[in-house]
């Protein structure tokens, strides 16, 4: 039997064995090396890196890094600024997300519709998504003007005083939610709508016959039919807004008075103004865990929700 | 749902708001564009500008390199997404179409990096550019986009939706893998191939971030980096100016989502969903 | 043109044993049918027959030639597949010419052939259109047409007809068994339907968890089953089959190794009144239900033996009631303890009638 299995189709079996076979067995790995070669150089490595770097003090031209532990850690937790970088962050993060939800979830209720109107509507809220946060920025800083700027002009027609959107503290971070929430709350409505699209009409209709009030199924049905899409947006809302940066360079520059700092702002200040890359890295490990501790929530609760179906 | 006249108007009144607050802000901007300085400072504002300032634009334009920061805006996009087509096409076909060993470990090393996002590694990245010497070219704003783990995920998703049978007949049909790619799994994954170019290009040519912190020259600056800095040319002032660099902007990616809107659309809220 | 052989193939999935051990040979030019339940391992044999998957143990020949190692292009073979999977992206004309194409087949021929096979299968009008424009039977031709171009030694058919309407299955097969005549290359066709075997195939194989269970003649097959599974899974509806004990009138004529008895549906016969016809057993029952199917009757009646079906062309009882099954014992099947069918029951009576001259 072996002997046979020798002795037939040599001469193809050869050139399948030594040219063949081995590439077919290396194929993939050529297939996959760029993207992966890329990753590697520039995602897990510098993640690797940023870590290295926040046990380090370097002021980016020394030729010595030195090794200090912990320390950068301690100076950031008790660093005045860096507190209320956090606070900042989270409370943007929350009212942005909270108010871009809500709305947005209303909206979508709303203008779940066919129709050229609706359709037409859908896209005009859709747009400032696709438009580049510069853009946005700059518009928005001339709608916030105090002095000549549409906002107040909007405020002073109603009776109502101007106000310092972006140069007073108390003001200036909720421009910069207010800014957010009108960028994001299209995506999210067309999400939400998307996700209503997707309830089978036949429950509605089963709820129907049954006499069940609107209210009823709103809340049985529409609300739980939805929560997938609730919780997507929701934590991809969280992630995002930890991470806002463009905005505050351009607008408020963090200012005032530390009142519109957060994580990315704040690293770039440390590692391009003060270089401080040992800090800036430090706080940029700390903003890895929180976004890391986001995702994994996020993929828990997602494989749950597939168990559950 | 309701019928009655007053909801009727009640509903007509909230849609005429809704569309106020989304597109006042781009009429002012377009307003602002064509006024003349001294226009931009009155209160209450005027909406109509008394003469169309065209000079505004070319003042803009000519306040700094605009059509060196334009053609890197194009160049960066373009080769983007080129690379990106160029390494996202096999290595998803692999992901999806062969077993081999560790596959399963480069794929969560892939979603690894589908989480990561650029505001959180640009400072390590820069020193390593900085390191490399391509720190304020466009390969530094290049390179690091040159593959994208979103669009592995996505394409791959939808070449293991091609059923084995179609691989096989094609296989006994004498195709060789690329071929199966170029003849069979690309044209079937079209309407994805256009869902990342979109993707992509816009928020590429959108990029103000990784340009501003890897550039610091004119030479590798895009078309955001610069409209950003009109503002401070003219020592924040002359927003007639800024609105007009920025009309620039917006003008190219409204246009295209005038005309593929229902395809924008559905390709954000289909990856947003999925 | 090509003889098919397998040699002691086993195949094991996950430690799973699928396919256990099958020798056989597919005549050259033969239109032979793989059946069997689904689970029984005929896809499996049709894959590592195309080269799809690699079979653990055993040698494949076609033509002659061992073709363990060789990738599917290469063993001259054509599939049609359930779904047929015509490319999506491709016309009619692409999807046949694809094949060539990648052969380096010079254009000008490629166009001639395309031009005669479309001419075959009746698709000249229609080589311009995308697959999800054609009818399912029009993309049955176009799967068809794509497998005969390449003039291939070996024709795969897995359940090509499965996806099809019943008027338009029943055609098919028609067109099936011309096509098979004027191309005269061996065809292997795989389907769980045992009506499409019988009608189709001039050699039938019979599959059961992955061991051939007969091979043999539709006619051969039919009349005398070569096992129990075989009995019970072709026909319809299947042979009645009943534990020997139950006809304890027989016990004194059957063979000691017997240990099922049973009869075909259209072979038993069903009266109001009793007849007492000899050489025949007759039971007194009562019809659960009937089936009329225009031609014949299908009975579903039920008397001391158990629950038995019975066919007839002629209608002789019209609706539920008494009645007497009858059997002739003539028509009567034995199968051993190990289900294995057992040598033609011979009755005294056979032996006189035999020698009077009567039959």
């Amino acid at each position: 039997m072996a002997f046979a299995k020798v002795q037939l189709d040599m001469e193809e079996k050869k050139a399948e064995r030594q040219g063949f076979l081995s590439w077919v067995k290396l194929r993939p790995y050529a297939m996959i090396f760029p993207a992966i070669f890329i990753f590697c150089l520039f995602f897990i490595y510098p993640i690797g890196y940023m870590i290295y770097l926040s046990f380090h003090d370097w002021n980016f031209v020394s030729p010595v890094k030195d090794f200090v532990g912990t320390s950068n850690f301690s100076y950031l937790l008790s660093d005045r600024d860096f507190r209320e970088v956090i606070s900042n962050s989270f409370i943007y993060t929350f009212f942005t997300v909270f108010l871009t939800i809500s709305l947005s979830l209303l909206l979508a209720l709303w203008l779940n519709r066919g129709g050229t109107v609706y359709s037409f509507m859908q896209a005009s809220i859709f747009s400032p998504h696709i438009i580049s946060l510069v853009s946005v920025s700059m518009l928005w800083m001339w709608i916030m003007d105090a002095d000549y700027g549409l906002l107040n002009w909007f405020l002073n027609l109603i009776g109502m005083e101007s106000v310092m959107w972006l140069t007073s503290p108390e003001y200036a971070l909720t421009s910069l939610i207010l800014v957010a929430v009108w960028k994001g709350i299209g995506f999210n409505t067309l999400v939400f709508i998307a996700g209503l699209q997707s309830i089978p009409k036949d429950l509605y209709e089963a709820a129907e016959l049954d006499h069940t009030p609107p209210w009823r199924r709103f809340l049985k049905i529409t609300v739980p039919m939805l929560s997938p899409t609730l919780f997507f947006l929701t934590i991809i809302g969280v992630i995002n807004s930890f991470q806002v940066f463009e905005t505050i360079n351009l607008m408020t520059a963090g200012g005032p008075i530390n009142s519109t700092n957060t994580f990315v702002y704040y690293i770039y200040q440390y590692g391009f103004q003060f270089f401080k890359i040992g800090y800036a890295s430090a706080a940029g490990v700390i903003l890895l865990v929180i976004l890391s501790v986001l995702t994994v929530v996020y993929f828990k609760v997602l494989s749950k929700r597939v168990h559950y179906r | 749902m309701n019928s009655s006249p007053i909801f009727k108007i009640a509903n007509g009144i909230g849609l005429v708001l809704l569309f106020i607050i989304f597109a006042v802000p781009f009429v002012w901007m377009a307003s602002t564009a064509f006024k003349s300085l001294g226009e931009t400072m009155t209160f209450p504002p005027v909406w109509i500008p008394e003469t169309l300032q065209w000079q505004n634009f070319v003042e803009a334009w000519n306040s700094g390199p605009f059509l060196k920061y334009f053609v890197n805006s194009v160049v960066v996009t373009l080769l983007i997404l080129i690379l990106q087509f160029a390494t996202i096409i096999p290595a998803a076909y692999a992901f999806a179409r062969y077993e081999f060993p560790l596959k399963n470990f480069f794929f969560a090393l892939t979603m690894i990096c589908l989480m990561i996002p650029s505001q959180l590694i640009f400072l390590p990245v820069y020193l390593n550019l900085s390191s490399w010497g391509i720190l304020d070219t466009i390969w530094g704003l290049i390179l690091p986009f040159a593959t994208s783990a979103f669009g592995i995920f996505l394409l791959r998703q939808s070449f293991m939706q091609v059923p084995e049978e179609l691989l096989e007949a094609a296989r006994l049909d004498d195709a060789s893998e690329w071929q199966i790619i170029r003849k069979i799994m690309l044209p079937l994954a079209k309407p994805v191939l256009i869902t990342l170019a979109l993707f992509s290009f816009i928020a590429h040519w959108n990029d103000y971030f990784w340009p501003l912190v890897m550039t610091t020259t004119d030479q590798a600056r895009t078309l955001p980096l610069g409209i950003a800095m009109l503002r401070q040319v003219e020592g924040g002032a002359a927003w007639n100016v800024v609105m007009a660099g920025n009309l620039l902007l917006v003008l190219p990616i409204l246009v295209i989502f005038f005309f593929a809107q229902k395809h924008i659309i559905r390709a954000f809220v289909y990856t947003g969903v999925k | 043109m090509a003889e098919i052989r397998l040699d002691n193939i086993s195949k094991t999935f996950n430690g799973d044993q699928v396919v256990k051990n099958i020798s056989l040979t597919i005549k050259d030019g033969s239109f032979t049918v793989l059946v069997g339940p689904s689970g029984c391992g005929k896809s499996t044999i049709l894959r590592m027959l195309a080269g799809f998957e690699q079979q653990t143990e055993g040698d494949i020949w076609i033509d002659g030639k061992r073709v363990n190692d060789l990738a599917p292009s290469k063993r001259d073979i054509a599939m049609v597949f359930q779904n047929y999977a015509l490319y999506p992206t491709m016309t009619v004309k692409g999807n046949i010419e694809f094949g060539l194409a990648n052969r380096k087949v010079p254009k000008k021929e490629r166009n001639l052939l395309i031009a005669e096979i479309a001419e075959i299968v009746g698709l000249s009008d229609h080589l311009d259109k995308k697959p999800d424009k054609l009818s399912g039977g029009q993309r049955q031709r176009v799967a068809l047409a794509r497998a005969m171009v390449k003039k291939p030694k070996v024709f795969i058919l897995d359940e090509p007809l499965s996806n099809l309407d019943a008027k338009l299955r029943t055609q098919m097969r028609t067109e099936l068994i011309q096509l098979h005549e004027k191309l005269g290359t061996t065809f292997v066709y795989v389907t769980h339907d045992q009506v499409e075997a019988m009608s189709m195939g001039d050699e039938i194989i019979i599959l059961n968890k992955g061991v051939v269970q007969q091979k043999a003649a539709p006619i051969d097959v039919y009349q005398s089953p070569g096992n129990l599974f075989a009995a019970e899974f072709i026909g319809q509806p299947p042979m009645n089959v009943f534990k020997k004990e139950e006809f304890h009138e027989l016990q004194d004529a059957l063979p000691e190794a017997a240990a099922y008895i049973g009869f075909r549906p259209e072979h038993a016969g069903l009266a109001l009144e009793s007849a007492h016809v000899p050489h025949t057993i007759e039971l007194e029952s009562e019809i659960l239900t009937l089936e009329t199917l225009g031609a014949e009757t299908v009975y579903k009646v039920k008397n001391r033996v158990g629950t038995m079906n019975i066919r007839s062309f002629t209608a002789p009882v019209s609706k539920r009631g008494k009645c007497f099954a009858t059997i002739p014992m003539e028509k009567l099947y034995a199968f051993g303890a190990d289900q294995t069918a057992l040598p033609a029951l011979d009755f005294p009576f056979q032996k006189e009638a035999a020698l009077n001259g009567v039959r």
